[in-house]
């Protein structure tokens, strides 16, 4: 057994840093034109199909994919500088966001050429929005327990069963879904499984809303009974959709995404607490910027990784592991500093209302993309433990 | 890893493989000192890998981790990293070191050493608590301001300026005074190198950051081999849960440090001068000791605790190794300050230039 | 000395636990955030109605003369039902200061009331702003103040000078309007911002000295430290019941020694505060000296300890902890206020550090 989990470090290219001011130059702009808030009162991000598109129009999206199908044909580097750079400032990158970064590079992998044509364009345009279809009421971490089917029929498939925590379902175009095709074995209960793209306007689907703990509606349950989608919504393998999927999962887990979270609650927290703050203080903010540092060598690591063609796992899951509970330690050490001062119970405080949308938001960011138990598990693989 | 490291890890691990056993640790903890070692690791030319970078200052810094990464994993008794700083700051200085082991002053970043000038003589001052290693030296480069820059100067350390203790490894520890200390010969360091005061401490303490992560590597195998070999309740440890999200959460954070501490290397050598990374790496492995060693004992049970055992040399190292040279609130608190001193929106171009 | 409850102790906490169970549903608790409503009215009568409300009062003024333990016992079975009442601030805390420090009308005008569960209180609590003149007005504000918004009585604390505390009594009507609404995250109950600038109200006759200020103190912070130990039970055993009900992989997940493990140590940190919570009621009226500092240990242990259990239930219930389809957001949500509510978490902490540096 060798523990081989190094995270090489990375150099940014020129290239990355000229990209890095051209984006920071664009949002200072929306920022002023007040499409990016000069301070967010709250956590994640905002969805704006304008902001998609205006992205897509600068040519941000699709950064890596080939120029054949409207992508850029960039780095993976430079894709991760352009990621960061959003997700600090707080633009509002949720509609196209999970398009841009894994159904298109599963359509890229695994799709037809015709697929190809289709969605990828569109998605590196800012236009063409996708979510994710794989969580079931019966199956979360244990995705191959899932049981919503996809009957062959003439001319294609029909879809029944329903699947939950699809994020953004009620504004999606289309889902990327897996559904059974195929009984599964007894030796490999992850046989049987195939991925579809489903076109969300078919007749037959209900996307009924499922309000988070913070009221908002983000998740959605879909019930699919006897939906009837074509063939060529197949994506990819018959039956072989189960590897296509865990290398969507994959995608998942590496960006800055997973530790950027509460980062606009620590930009705010310093500015609040100011350059007076005691010993004790700056020890707090520094061990908090420690973190946040280590993390970001951690992101650039593991996107040299996948510049290099590799398959990162087990470093993705160690920067998603770590990452969000550093996202849940940002609101305990802000409350803590906060609630000390007099002026934390002002009708106006928008630090504290800031505070408190992350706070509610705390508990979501070890569970969605993997719990941390399960994360634990595939570094626990990755040491030859399992 | 280029070809020339790959070469000194080769050439490193096989001068431990043939100096450095338990037996050497205990005599050293009894206060002999480790010749054949040291002898071998001069003779290779490594004490000098920091010193030799041919490229500006920080050049040789690369190979000198090579060599304390693999140091730190043997749970090395001996003032490797001291004596590199040594040699560095004396090649720069153009001073010429008579003795293998040399020590160097300052060795902790709020030290102040000054030095005033009495016709040909330079009147040191000032004072240490915790010097690691000291005692095996018998001269010290000192770096102290004066108030016209700072000098270096080769120091005579006697007896009477020392006073001895011992780590909680064994290793010597000393405090030692300065005040009155009169030398005949030093150097004026040029006027632009209004930091280089501060270059010991620092380069003190990353080398010391180096050997935790190199001892910290060597934990996570030890716990998951031993993981894997420790039967109860008719298998292996490996194979309960509990046991896998332990190691992980150790694996994990481990390859965290490590991370961070080779970017910093990476990144002082590309610049050719210090930066933040450098603060943040010394403040995260010595944050995460605690955790480290006390997953690696849990998952090893009684056995861990013994003497016997090789856990405690690697765990007993992380405790020590993290107060010298500054404690990890110190690199924290830079960085907090820096944090806390920016204007609205410059806190992201803040992190993404350190 | 014994450290078990007493039969007629154990008879009480079920007795509780059938009255709130049939009083205050999770149905009730779910919709009282809409309701509009100050408290669970039924609720409330209902503890009226079987004495509960008169635990800290003389029989005399219609009590039942319990004690600060059981007291303890029905704030715990509150928490832990997420029940909306002002137990606390009117049958605990106003109970205590008005028989202690009121005079004879002043006792039998409030806490025959009190016990009858036709009024409610709230306390404004100690604060270095507020002050009171000779005349006996008042200037401070006090937020979040639990159970203000619809309260009938407030009771204010303020700097009574020579060391000493003088407790109002301000009757919360509609024309003076002191409280307005203060909106959190907590839909299981009601917080108002207490603002008063010149109002004047009926100071209780004696003064409440140091000994009496930190007899109040170790009232609210054990107090509040039982209630949160009631819902942190209650959300450790809703995470333990879904970890055996709920199959992934083929077994129940509890099965899985990193929930099971994690439910073991929610176990004991569980006990734990159990016993210095109940060591702080205890001494509250049979070791006054360390009442103090033992109540304000067990809030902080609480402080820390019960926000974990409560989170940790959201983890073990995956996505669907997220939502509101399920309640575990609701002990979240509750154990976050009870934080700040009686005091931010480092207002204990900084008495505990202060306290031990006295001792070095």
């Amino acid at each position: 057994m060798s523990w081989d989990v190094r995270f090489t470090p990375i150099v940014l290219s020129e290239r990355c840093e000229t990209l890095r001011g051209e984006v920071r130059d664009f949002l200072a702009q929306q920022r002023k034109a007040g499409i990016i808030p000069e301070v967010p009162t709250r956590v994640g991000m905002d969805y704006s199909a304008d902001f998609s598109r205006s992205l897509g129009e600068r040519g941000w999206l699709g950064w890596r994919w080939p120029k054949a199908y409207g992508g850029h044909e960039g780095t993976a580097l430079e894709r991760y500088v352009i990621t960061e750079e959003l997700l600090a400032t707080g633009a509002p990158v949720r509609a196209h966001w999970v398009a841009d970064r894994q159904s298109g590079p599963v359509l890229l992998t695994f799709g037809s050429e015709a697929q190809k044509q289709n969605y990828l364009p569109r998605i590196a345009a800012g236009e063409c929005f996708f979510c994710i279809g794989l969580s079931e009421p019966d199956s979360g971490s244990d995705l191959a327990s899932l049981r919503c089917r996809a009957e062959k029929i003439d001319g294609g498939f029909r879809i029944t069963g329903t699947k939950l925590w699809t994020s953004n379902a009620h504004r999606a175009h289309y889902m990327l879904a897996l559904f059974r095709t195929a009984p599964a074995t007894s030796e490999n209960r992850r046989s049987g499984l195939s991925q579809f793209i489903v076109d969300l306007s078919t007749p037959g689907i209900e996307v009924r809303p499922v309000l988070n703990l913070a009221g908002e509606h983000d998740f959605n349950e879909v019930h699919f009974d006897g939906v009837e989608i074509p063939d060529d919504s197949l994506v990819g393998a018959l039956n072989k959709g189960w590897g296509q999927a865990s290398a969507e999962l994959a995608y998942e887990r590496s960006g800055p995404e997973r530790w950027l979270s509460t980062y606009h609650l620590l930009a705010r927290l310093v500015e609040t607490l100011g350059p007076d703050s005691s010993e004790d203080i700056r020890r707090q903010i520094g061990e908090l910027l420690v973190d946040l540092v280590t993390l970001r060598q951690m992101s650039l690591s593991v996107a040299g990784m996948l510049e290099a063609g590799k398959e990162p796992t087990v470093q993705a899951a160690v920067v998603k592991e770590i990452g969000t509970r550093f996202e849940q330690r940002i609101p305990r050490v802000a409350h803590q500093l906060l609630s000390a001062r007099s002026d934390y119970d002002d009708q106006d405080n928008t630090v504290r209302d800031l505070l408190e949308h992350a706070i509610l938001w705390s508990p979501a960011f070890t569970i969605r993309g993997g719990t941390t138990e399960i994360l634990r598990g595939i570094i626990a693989r990755g040491l030859g433990l399992r | 890893m280029t070809d020339l490291s790959d070469m000194i890890e080769t050439t490193v691990e096989r001068i431990f493989a043939d100096h450095l056993d338990d037996s050497i640790r205990r005599r050293v903890e009894a206060g002999d000192w480790p010749e054949k070692l040291w002898q071998a690791l001069d003779d290779a030319g490594l004490l000098d890998a920091l010193a030799s970078g041919e490229g500006g200052r920080f050049s040789g810094l690369g190979d000198a981790c090579t060599v304390l990464r693999s140091a730190g994993g043997h749970a090395i008794p001996a003032p490797v990293g001291e004596t590199m700083v040594a040699r560095w700051i004396a090649g720069a200085c153009g001073i010429e070191l008579e003795e293998s082991v040399v020590a160097v002053l300052p060795t902790r970043p709020d030290t102040r050493l000054t030095a005033q000038r009495k016709e040909a003589t330079l009147v040191l001052g000032g004072s240490e608590q915790r010097v690691p290693w000291l005692s095996a030296a018998t001269s010290a480069l000192v770096l102290a301001e004066t108030d016209k820059g700072p000098v270096a100067a080769l120091v005579n350390i006697t007896d009477k300026m020392r006073k001895d203790r011992k780590s909680i490894t064994s290793e010597p520890l000393s405090s030692v005074c300065l005040d009155g200390v009169a030398v005949q010969q030093w150097v004026d360091l040029p006027k632009g190198d209004i930091v280089a005061c501060e270059n010991a401490p620092r380069m003190l303490a990353l080398l010391r950051s180096m050997m935790m992560i190199g001892a910290a590597e060597r934990i996570v195998s030890m716990s998951v081999a031993y993981s894997a070999d420790r039967q109860q309740f008719g298998r292996p440890i490996s194979k309960f849960q509990a046991v896998q999200q332990n190691l992980s959460v150790l694996a994990a954070e481990t390859a965290a440090s490590a991370a961070i501490t080779d970017a910093a290397v990476s990144e002082v050598m590309r610049r050719g001068e210090w930066t933040g990374l450098a603060d943040a790496a010394c403040t995260r492995i010595r944050l995460m000791s605690d955790e480290i060693a006390r997953i690696a004992h849990q998952v090893h049970g009684a056995i861990g605790f013994t003497q016997e055992y090789a856990l405690h040399d690697l765990t007993r190292r992380l405790f020590a190794w993290r107060d010298d040279y500054g404690y990890g609130n110190d690199w924290a608190q830079r960085l907090g300050a820096q944090a806390l001193n920016v204007e609205r929106h410059a806190l992201w171009p803040l992190v993404t230039s350190l | 000395m014994q450290f078990s409850f007493t039969e007629d102790q154990e008879m009480i906490r079920q007795s509780v636990v059938e009255l709130v169970a049939r009083a205050c549903p999770i149905s009730e608790v779910r919709a009282f955030g809409q309701s509009g409503a100050a408290y669970s009215d039924r609720l409330w009568q209902d503890l009226a109605g079987a004495g509960f409300l008169g635990a800290l009062i003389p029989e005399a003024h219609g009590g039942s003369e319990l004690g600060m333990l059981e007291a303890g016992i029905v704030l715990e079975v509150l928490g832990g039902a997420l029940a909306s009442v002002p137990y606390l601030s009117t049958a605990v805390a106003a109970a205590d200061l008005i028989g202690r420090l009121g005079n004879d009308a002043q006792k039998a005008q409030w806490l025959p009331k009190i016990a009858a569960g036709q009024i409610s209180v709230a306390i404004a609590g100690w604060s270095e702003s507020a002050s009171v003149s000779n005349d006996g007005q008042i200037q401070g504000n006090w937020a979040p103040v639990a159970h203000a918004a619809g309260a009938d009585l407030l009771l204010a604390v303020l700097n009574g000078g020579g060391g000493n505390a003088q407790v109002v009594v301000l009757e919360n009507s509609n024309a003076d309007a002191m409280v307005e609404e203060f909106p959190t995250m907590d839909s299981t109950r009601r917080f108002g911002a207490v603002e008063l600038a010149g109002t004047a109200g009926e100071r209780l006759e004696k003064p409440l000295d140091p000994a009496g200020r930190a007899r109040l103190g170790a009232i609210l912070s054990a107090g509040a430290a039982s209630e949160m130990m009631g819902g942190a039970t209650c959300a450790m055993d809703m995470a333990t019941n879904y970890a055996k009900e709920r199959i992934q992989f083929g077994r129940p997940i509890g099965t899985f020694q990193a929930i099971k493990h994690m439910l073991a140590d929610q176990l004991v940190a569980l006990e734990g505060l159990r016993s210095i919570v109940w060591c702080a009621l205890w001494s509250i009226d049979h070791a006054p000296e360390e009442a103090l500092l033992a109540a304000v240990t067990a809030k902080a242990v609480a402080d820390k300890v019960v926000l974990q259990i409560a989170s940790e239930n959201i983890q073990v219930h995956g996505g669907s902890g997220f939502t509101t389809d399920i309640d575990a957001h609701l002990y979240v949500k509750r154990a976050q206020l009870d934080r700040i509510v009686w005091g931010p978490p480092s207002h204990h902490t900084d008495f505990l550090e202060q306290r031990l540096a006295e001792l070095a």
